[in-house]
């Protein structure tokens, strides 16, 4: 008779006798097929047995200045995917001439999608951009989101002479560096 | 013909775990079923001498009964099974390509190999 294990963010138990099981898995949005491993021997002495799961979706982040497909691509934006308290995952992946930044092997499903959480990490120097974790969910194995980051503020820089208080220098070059 | 019910014992909490049970006249096979519950229900003649071969989780038991006017008879697997101890076992589920990355729900389906 097969034991079912429930799993509710990444773990699950169950009390089961030694002995040698095949596993099968069943989650919404990654393929069942690549549960590994696919059988086990329960031992005496060892208590956690460790599974890993493959989807194979791929999500698409498009970085522009305006957030729409017509803006401007900002190049070097970096993301990472993260749990929803934020903990991050796997590579970091960065926008390329295109503004395309793709999260590759994540999950989907026309109507129990499991949710994809990530961040940005990084813009090019020159843009805004929110640090909040983000979220979607794929219900076609690809998808492309449109994201914002705004061009930096307009700023006024003054440079007075130390000792004459508020003589402007007439000419010169203040360099920031982040 | 007369009918009697055959119990396994051992077969875990609440009889989890089901048996496969051959029962032969001499040589002949003439009744083949998994256990429900622990145990099987079976037609055979009364004064006469069957055998009983029953096999779960990689054991096999083999009993000879004189079936009389009990209906009911318990046949216990080996001390290997009776004293198996049910642990709580942990499982881990990550995405294979991010690592450590929890899975947030499904089921992992265990099937025991006989």
């Amino acid at each position: 008779m097969a034991k079912n294990v429930i799993i509710t963010n990444g773990t699950g138990t169950s009390e089961l006798i030694n002995g040698t099981y095949d596993v099968t898995s069943s989650v919404t949005g990654y393929d069942n097929t690549t549960i590994n491993p696919n059988n086990i021997t329960v031992v005496e002495g060892t208590d956690t047995y460790a599974f890993t799961i493959s989807a194979t979706g791929t999500l698409t982040l498009h970085v522009t200045d305006t957030g729409t497909d017509e803006g401007t691509p900002i190049v070097g934006a970096t993301f990472v995917r993260t749990d929803s308290n934020g903990t991050e995952y796997g590579s970091i992946i960065t926008t390329d001439a295109t503004g395309n930044a793709v999260f590759n092997n994540v999950p989907f499903d026309a109507t129990n999608a499991p949710i994809i959480y990530y961040k940005q990490t990084a813009s090019d120097g020159d843009h805004e951009f929110s640090t909040d974790v983000l979220n979607t969910t794929l219900t076609t194995q690809t998808s492309t989101i449109q994201i914002q980051n705004t061009p930096g503020a307009v700023r006024t820089i003054n440079l007075m002479d130390a000792n004459y208080t508020n003589l402007p220098i007439e000419t010169g070059t203040i360099t920031l560096t982040n | 013909m007369k009918k009697i019910r055959i119990f396994f014992k051992g077969l875990g909490y609440n009889n989890h775990y089901q048996a496969d049970v051959f029962i032969y006249d001499n040589t002949n096979l003439i009744f083949e079923s998994k256990t429900y519950n622990g145990h099987v229900n079976v037609c055979l003649c009364p004064n006469k001498v069957y055998k009983i071969v029953a096999r779960s989780l990689g054991e096999t038991i083999m009993y000879h009964i004189y079936v009389t006017n009990d209906k009911k008879y318990v046949l216990p697997f080996k001390r290997s099974i009776i004293n198996h101890i049910n642990n709580s076992i942990t499982f881990r589920l990550t995405d294979y390509h991010y690592d450590n990355l929890p899975i947030e729900r499904g089921e992992i389906i265990l099937w025991p190999r006989m």
